[in-house]
């Protein structure tokens, strides 16, 4: 059963980075909690669904939801965060509350509370190892969302967009006189990470075969959330493995304690982890100054 | 004439940055001490490690003769050390007069069921914190905006404020950080008067940050000098201005 | 010689209008909606005593409403207590449960905090759900006894608006003596400079769990009160969407302004009341007004430069010439003669606004 939940929680876990990634990332760079990040994939999410229930051949539903989900995090990003970037830590924090709830209303006025099915005629082989089962499918997210994350490492990393964003991570206003086009590079930023989270909802979708409102708060915003708590706040690289760690975290507390709970105990362990290590395994390096 | 401040090899790096290193010095009581250094050399972080906000890597700090060496701020301030600083620090949303109170809040002891029951004892405390806050605003002669926003004080002012309210904790060792930043030539004068007269008026010893020379040498009885974290020159003022450390320091 | 109970003026006026309330108003549904809205009033005002006045964001105000609702009807359902030890227990245990959370998060940044609420609502609402023995899981508990005190039983609106008003009263004079006091003063600091507020002597870790159970105590009032008003407590009512709706009803009437959360709560619980439009969407309304909120008028209706100074032009009960005077005069006045509306031109945090 160990290395059941162990593939388990990995797959889920590297949907969970996915996801994570456009979380940590904002958060890094603007000191903001993006709660609408996951409403803005359900979103799109929702778009793929509805596109292929109207027969329009998956690729293109797929581009299409990504393109939505990239859209709509950047003008949220400009009309719901621009102007309120300096204005303390609440103000931002209730306005992305507020764009995620009227988001959610949407697609809950439109779409209903209800689960369903989301059959994207991609069907996952099954291979049996000995005592437990491996999803070819968890394989292929595994692999996607693993190739993914190195790309965005790599562009981070090299390119000139990436030292852009380094650069507005430590103050915006110098990197303003400095020539870096802040205003692009952020809604790049969030653009990125929305497209990003739209694929992980979409893995996460097949991965359990249906689709509803909840993969957006719930199981978007609040995974991220909690993976940029393990992972360090700011760094790509917590966030992948807090994500990671989250997943298997919730694997093994799931099979070895208790389902119902499950929640509740992963609470626990993050509320402990954050006594003991209250910056995350990987955290960046900036500290007040006085 | 007694030791308020012993300072002993402190030295503080932060990962391979050496902030401070091996750093000794001395505040006596009846006395305003300056520090002068050219720009990064420790100054500011020798501050921050005398106050409690960053711990020493090295060394440690008596005060009083008691070791406070890696006390957290609020503990250290209770005894009596005050602050301002270099970006200014106010409650930007609260009156001047709230800020001074905050300023007192060690030194106003109301405690809970006083302020429940609103009770006389509690608002007679409170009203005597009041008269005390006034008192030190029309030191500083900005009591007449008592009661703006401290948010909406041009530069100047906002810098009297933080002074007053470092003041009203009724500190024995005042910390100035760069105080006549930004002001102009009368502004400063008149800021030298008035961190002269903290000494008899409020009993404070004053350790001063600044960069203005004729700010520093005219009010400091004794002056030390960093440079690249190190203590490099101790003296009086005509003495620091004649070290040909400290001149190749700032020039060279 | 000073008076202990003296209010301002609009307190009193309050008071003499509202108390002829259940007399002019005789339809029972309007009387319990205004019920509701007097509780609710108390819940708003805990909620500004953490995001108003100490700067922290709670996402979880409905756990403890739900605790305390749970926690009187067990006390009077399984334990059969008199109702007074129930309710001040909840109240208590409220308290005690906001000092766990606060002692929990008490190093930790805004963020982690924030975040830490939104898990604590979910487990609590987890634990409602599931912990069926002792609440009853999704069906929730009934017949909860009313409030009785010394035989007199307040089980009709009538007479419950007069208890709930009491509560109102009483829970709103002893919140506003904590904000102008040394310990609402060191909330705002840590809301405006955490770092200032610790070189004033302020330890800001342990007063953010001072605020966390002193809020947590009033929540906990209204939790039971309601608990024992509606006879009925769900676990659905400790969601996330409902502390969401909370928050907002303090920062729809103002932040740092205490009437303005009694204004939030009587905007948003009647809302949904009149209007079935907004009934059905009023997370959507709630949300929509967030956002435009904080882009334009994030003090509220009755927070300074809010929209009551500036459209309707509610001035400062107090101007600050007549303070002066009387303090250059030599007589003191206490704090209550400080404005009233002293709230601030931003509800948030360090630094003013840097374009």
């Amino acid at each position: 059963m160990f290395l059941q939940y162990l593939i388990n929680g990995l797959s889920i876990g590297s949907v969970y980075a996915l996801i994570a990634i456009g979380f940590n990332m904002v958060y890094g760079i603007l000191n903001l909690l993006n709660f609408a990040h996951g409403d803005t994939y359900t979103v799109g999410c929702f778009v793929i669904f509805a596109l292929v229930a109207m027969k329009l051949n998956i690729f293109l539903a797929i581009m299409c939801g990504i393109l939505v989900g990239y859209i709509l995090n950047t003008l949220v990003e400009r009309f719901a965060y621009r102007s309120v970037r300096f204005s303390g830590r609440i103000t931002p924090t209730i306005s992305a509350v507020g764009i995620a709830y009227v988001m959610r209303n949407v697609v809950l006025r439109i779409w209903g509370p209800e689960t369903y099915p989301f059959d994207m005629g991609i069907r996952g082989a099954q291979v049996k190892f000995g005592n437990f089962v491996l999803g070819t499918l968890q394989i292929y997210i595994f692999i996607i969302a693993i190739v993914l994350m190195l790309l965005i490492t790599f562009i981070l990393k090299r390119s000139k967009i990436g030292q852009s964003v380094t650069a507005i991570s430590q103050s915006i206003p110098i990197s303003a006189l400095m020539g870096v086009p802040v205003n692009r590079t952020i809604s790049t930023v969030y653009g990125v990470g929305g497209a990003l989270g739209v694929i992980g909802g979409f893995l996460f979708c097949i991965y359990y075969e249906s689709i509803f409102l909840g993969i957006g708060f719930m199981l978007g915003t609040m995974k991220a959330w909690m993976s940029s708590i393990i992972g360090g706040i700011g760094s790509l690289k917590g966030a992948i493995i807090g994500a990671l760690t989250l997943g298997l975290m919730e694997s093994f507390t799931g099979g070895y304690i208790s389902s119902q709970y499950r929640d509740s105990f992963v609470w626990g362990f993050i509320v402990i982890f954050i006594l003991i290590r209250p910056k995350g395994l990987f955290p960046s390096a900036i500290s007040e100054k006085v | 004439m007694n030791t308020l401040l012993n300072v002993e090899n402190i030295s503080k790096y932060f990962g391979g940055v050496k902030a401070l290193i091996e750093v000794s010095m001395q505040v006596k009581s009846d006395e305003i001490l300056g520090i002068i250094g050219p720009n990064g050399a420790g100054k500011t972080t020798l501050f921050n490690v005398l106050s409690g906000f960053d711990k020493p890597t090295k060394g440690r700090i008596l005060y009083y003769d008691k070791d406070i060496t890696g006390k957290a701020v609020h503990e250290i301030c209770r005894r009596g050390m005050g602050r301002t600083f270099q970006n200014i620090r106010l409650f930007g949303q609260m009156k001047v007069i709230d800020n001074l109170l905050v300023g007192m809040h060690t030194k106003l002891f109301v405690n809970f069921i006083e302020v429940v029951l609103n009770s006389k004892s509690g608002c007679l405390k409170e009203n005597n914190a009041y008269k005390k806050a006034h008192e030190i605003l029309k030191y500083l002669k900005i009591n007449d905006i008592a009661f703006d926003l401290a948010s909406n004080l041009p530069y100047g002012k906002q810098r009297k404020v933080e002074i007053a309210r470092a003041l009203s904790s009724q500190p024995k060792l005042l910390l100035l950080d760069e105080p006549s930043a930004g002001m102009n030539p009368s502004e400063t004068e008149e800021l030298m008067k008035l961190i002269g007269g903290i000494e008899d008026n409020f009993g404070a010893v004053v350790v001063i940050i600044e960069h203005n020379m004729q700010l520093v040498m005219g009010i400091s009885d004794r002056i030390i000098v960093l440079n690249f974290g190190k203590n490099i020159a101790e003296g009086t003022p005509k003495e620091i201005q004649n070290n040909h450390l400290v001149i190749e320091a700032y020039l060279g | 010689m000073i008076n202990k109970n003296k209010k301002n003026n609009y307190g009193l006026i309050f008071i003499v209008f509202t108390i002829f309330i259940p007399f002019i108003v005789k339809d029972q549904y309007q009387l319990r909606v205004i019920n509701m809205v007097l509780l609710y009033s108390i819940i708003a005002l805990s909620v500004n005593l953490i995001v108003g006045f100490s700067g922290q964001l709670d996402f979880g105000r409905s756990a403890f409403v739900g605790l305390g609702g749970y926690w009187y009807a067990i006390m009077m359902l399984h334990f059969h207590l008199p109702f007074i030890i129930a309710f001040i227990s909840a109240s208590l245990f409220c308290a005690f449960v906001g000092f766990g959370l606060g002692m929990v998060c008490r190093r930790s940044s805004f963020d982690y905090l924030t975040l830490m609420t939104v898990g604590f609502n979910i487990m609590c609402m987890q634990v409602f759900l599931n912990w069926i023995p002792v609440t009853n899981g999704a069906l929730g508990l009934r017949l909860i006894p009313s409030a009785t005190l010394f035989g007199f039983s307040f089980d009709t609106n009538f007479k419950f608006f007069y208890f709930a008003l009491f509560l109102l009263i009483i829970c709103y004079i002893v919140i506003k003596r904590i904000t102008k006091s040394k310990i609402g003063r060191a909330f705002e600091a840590i809301r405006d400079d955490p770092i200032a507020a610790s070189y004033s002597g302020i330890d800001v870790a342990n007063f953010k769990v001072i605020n966390f159970s002193i809020a947590s105590f009033f929540t906990g009032i209204a939790g039971a009160a309601i608990a024992s008003y509606v006879n009925f407590i769900s676990p659905f009512a400790s969601s996330l969407d409902e502390s969401i709706y909370l928050l907002q009803m303090a920062i729809l009437g103002g932040l740092g302004s205490l009437p303005g959360s009694i204004l939030g709560a009587v905007i948003l619980v009647i809302a949904p009341e009149i209007s079935r439009t907004f009934y059905e969407y009023r997370l959507m309304f709630v949300g929509f007004l967030m956002v435009v909120m904080m882009l334009w008028v994030p003090n509220g209706i009755l927070g300074k430069n809010g929209i009551g100074e500036r459209v309707i032009g509610i001035k400062k009960l107090y101007s600050d010439k007549k303070n002066k005077q009387k303090r250059d005069n030599g007589k003191r006045t206490l704090l209550k003669s400080k404005n009233v509306f002293s709230s601030k031109k931003e509800n948030n945090g360090s630094g003013g606004k840097k374009k």
